[in-house]
């Protein structure tokens, strides 16, 4: 992207990187090309954008699309991802990444357009400060063949830490986001507003096996839709499932992480919305990109029928409901809105918010109070910008003790307090607080690390090894997570999904062979962040938690120092 | 939430298939319902509210017995007063934690339920509050539905608006306080600051 002369677009063979896909691909050009001491903002940094192995062919759930770089966030490697139509369009065009490198003049906006013809780099200062959703609009009336936009809102054009990476989905809304560690500022830094996809004329990826691949994707289909998480729950109530039953656990962080249970929760869970979205005529089941068979996502309609926003997430619904003291799923629905708009993480910015009440700049409670925040940071004023600069800034210039951060990064919706494991997690990935590193369920399928008493506290810093190693295996097939919880319980339904793989590329992969994929993409990420200055004073929770009972169990985090240093020795 | 008995009312509805649903809002919220407590939760399910062992097994995936994830429905005692709280099977790596006796269960040790069997006393009359998450609705809440349910008539209330035109069409029979009533009869009742006690039956057509 310059700085000295025009932009210039450049398509190199995969040598050494053939045969990643999805984090694997991300972490590692990052871990090797990214000097770990570089400034997120400069020159040095890249942001890789990458589909996974079987994204761009029909294989089912292969939705997910990777974004990588240095987080201004954590000043660690991050990679988030996202699902929408972007991976699959980006795989059809016949790309494995794309790295965007470099610094642009000063004051100048590019769009990059990529279709069968190639790609190529337009200065487009029209799109500054354009919201999201006006800008794939306005988009879509230029370009009317466009299948898939990946963008930024204000929040990347600004550089904010909370910023995100929009990827359109089915219905051309922007609502899908590679959302944690700020990767749209990264992107805000390369002048690049969007990048607008076109797979016209192309067509899907075949496979080298095409007889066995389409018999193990059948399998693999079977296996989905036959689970009940993955063919029942998810598909009618969305992952927002989850708040009665967290809530009832006395795991739900509520009001900034002082309380695990919110007394309104029945108005803001899965079952309502659900129940909201259908009345009002929106969907309670839909696929946020084409090829995905559990439909956990959803329409979430005004009270005048109009469309708000696609469903929001269990993360989302709990960042600005519950842990604001907020029970209006309109209002929360508004606020998922504002974000997509703005390009904003919805788990950073509902900490945030939660953070700045008890601050005492607004009132646990106060919806409207919580949507002026957000429009504070769409509107890029002081105050929005320090809000968009994530909880750990927040907390800092207002002199707020409990800040739910590690590494820089606001904690998901999940006490560790009374949920000690995913606390493990959360202390120990590279990638700071994510609830998503440990989340893939399959650690018991995987063998990895042997056998562990699941009744045990002492197997929870084993356990959460286990699921992060197979958690990177997972983001790198570009395989949307959810396919975990039926590989949990159907070890058939994860060999399908090891034929794909095999019959796809002509592999002989393994069970064994995944587990070590994961274990090299966390080791490159561990690399990394140990060059950029990490140690492990850095994977702790904040000292709160240790300190402060949670009610009602009135309890607090019980894991020592000594065994989270336990969780990399492999 | 306790109800006064001297405000109670009772409430037979006989409904179509289809009206069964309006009722399952007031599920996940929280219901009362009087039973022999000093059991376990397994021999409550199974035997007081006749649903069947396998579908115990199988659709009842998550538990919670005073908000502390249960592991074994045979071995954890239901005594007077408690919360009981029914799910399926949950996404997300605490979905799968809380799941009973999950590969996971160790992630939320802090807040697992010790089994309490070895009861003090033996099977007595006694109350305790039951919220059913998500699809236990559909599957096991048409067993507590005809078994009786406990509500505050605010909450029923908000079920008639909600649901006007599905019970309207729905409504097959009416009985208050054991006599025979219409939906007429019904619309005339005031529930404010009334305890119900609820039994819904589903039509066969």
């Amino acid at each position: 992207m310059g700085p000295d002369k025009d932009p210039v677009c450049t398509e190199t063979p995969l040598g050494d990187y053939a045969g990643l896909g999805g984090r694997a691909m991300t972490s590692t050009i990052i871990s090797k090309e990214v000097p770990p001491m570089c400034h997120p903002l400069g020159a040095d940094n890249k942001l890789v954008i990458a589909p996974g192995l079987l994204s761009g062919t029909s294989a089912a759930m292969s939705g997910r699309i990777s974004v990588g770089c240095k987080s201004p966030l954590t000043g660690g490697i991050k990679e988030a991802n996202a699902g929408g139509q972007g991976s699959q369009v980006l795989a059809r065009l016949g790309y494995a990444a794309i790295i965007i490198e470099g610094k642009p003049k000063k004051d100048v906006l590019y769009k990059v357009v990529i279709d069968r013809n190639g790609a190529r780099i337009i200065e487009d200062n029209s799109l500054r400060m354009m919201g999201n959703y006006d800008l794939v609009e306005k988009i879509k009336q230029e370009y009317d063949t466009a299948t898939a936009c990946i963008s930024i809102g204000p929040a990347g054009e600004m550089k904010l830490a909370a910023a995100t990476v929009a990827i359109t989905d089915t219905d051309f809304h922007p609502a899908r986001h590679a959302g944690r560690g700020g990767v749209g500022a990264v992107m805000g830094a390369k002048g690049v507003k969007v990048i607008v996809l076109d797979d016209t004329g192309m067509k899907m990826r075949e496979p080298k096996d095409p007889e066995k691949f389409r018999a193990a994707n059948k399998k693999f289909v079977e296996g989905l839709k036959s689970h009940p998480v993955t063919g029942q729950a998810l598909p009618a109530y969305g992952t927002n499932v989850l708040t009665n039953i967290i809530n009832e656990a006395g795991a739900y962080p509520t009001k900034n992480f002082m309380w695990g249970r919110f007394d309104n929760c029945s108005r803001i869970s899965g079952e309502t919305e659900a129940e909201t979205e259908t009345r009002r005529g929106g969907k309670a089941t839909h696929g946020c990109h084409r090829g995905c068979v559990i439909q956990c996502s959803g329409i979430y309609m005004d009270k005048d029928g109009h469309y708000l926003s696609k469903q929001p997430e269990y993360e989302t619904v709990w960042a600005h409901g519950g842990n604001c003291g907020i029970d209006d799923l309109d209002a929360i629905a508004m606020l998922d809105r504002l974000d997509d708009d703005f390009g904003l993480d919805t788990i950073e910015m509902g900490a945030t918010i939660a953070v700045a009440m008890e601050a005492g700049i607004a009132e646990f409670g106060d919806a409207q109070a919580a949507i002026n925040l957000i429009k504070e940071v769409g509107k890029g004023t002081p105050l929005g910008r320090i809000l968009g600069s994530g909880a750990a800034v927040t907390g800092k210039v207002f002199g707020v003790e409990r800040v739910p951060v590690v590494k820089g990064q606001a904690l998901p919706a999940y006490d560790p307090r009374a949920v000690q494991g995913i606390g493990v997690t959360y202390a120990t990935s590279p990638m700071g607080a994510d609830h998503t590193s440990g989340y893939a369920v399959t650690a018991n399928i995987l063998g990895v690390g042997g056998k562990v008493d699941p009744l045990s506290s002492k197997g929870q810093v084993e356990l959460s090894r286990n699921l992060q190693i197979a958690t990177a295996a997972v983001d790198s097939t570009g395989m949307c997570l959810f396919i975990a919880f039926a590989v949990l319980d159907q070890p058939e339904t994860f060999q399908a999904l090891i034929d794909m793989i095999n019959s796809f590329y002509g592999m002989n992969l393994t069970a064994d062979g995944v587990a070590e994929l994961g274990k090299t993409v966390l080791k490159s990420e561990r690399d990394f962040n140990a060059r950029a200055g990490f140690t492990s004073k850095n994977d702790r929770l904040p000292e709160f938690y240790k300190k402060e009972v949670l009610p009602p169990h009135n309890v607090t985090f019980q894991v020592t120092d000594e065994e989270l240093d336990e969780v990399f020795n492999w | 939430m306790a109800l006064k008995h001297s405000s109670l009312i009772e409430l037979r509805l006989t409904v179509g298939p289809q009206a069964v649903s309006c009722f399952y809002p007031l599920l996940s919220s929280g219901f009362m319902i009087r039973v022999q407590v000093g059991c376990s939760i397994h021999d409550l399910l199974r035997d007081q509210l006749g649903i069947d062992g396998k579908l115990v097994e199988t659709h009842i995936q998550t538990v919670f017995l005073n908000g502390k994830a249960v592991d074994d429905l045979h071995q954890s005692i239901i005594e007077d007063g408690c919360v009981l709280s029914l799910s399926g099977a949950l996404p997300g790596m605490v979905g799968a934690a809380f799941r009973k006796s999950g590969f996971y269960a160790g992630f939320r040790e802090a807040v697992s339920f010790r089994n309490n069997k070895a009861p003090v006393s033996g099977p007595r009359p006694g109350s305790l509050r039951v919220k059913l998450f998500n699809l236990t609705g559909p599957t096991i809440g048409p067993f507590f539905l005809r078994h009786g349910i406990e509500i505050a008539g605010t909450e029923l209330e908000e079920v008639f608006q909600t649901c006007a035109d599905t019970l309207s069409d729905g409504l097959r029979s009416v009985k208050i306080n054991g006599r025979e009533s219409t939906s007429k009869g019904l619309r005339a009742l005031d529930l404010k600051h009334r305890s119900i006690r609820l039994f819904v039956e589903a039509s066969m057509d």
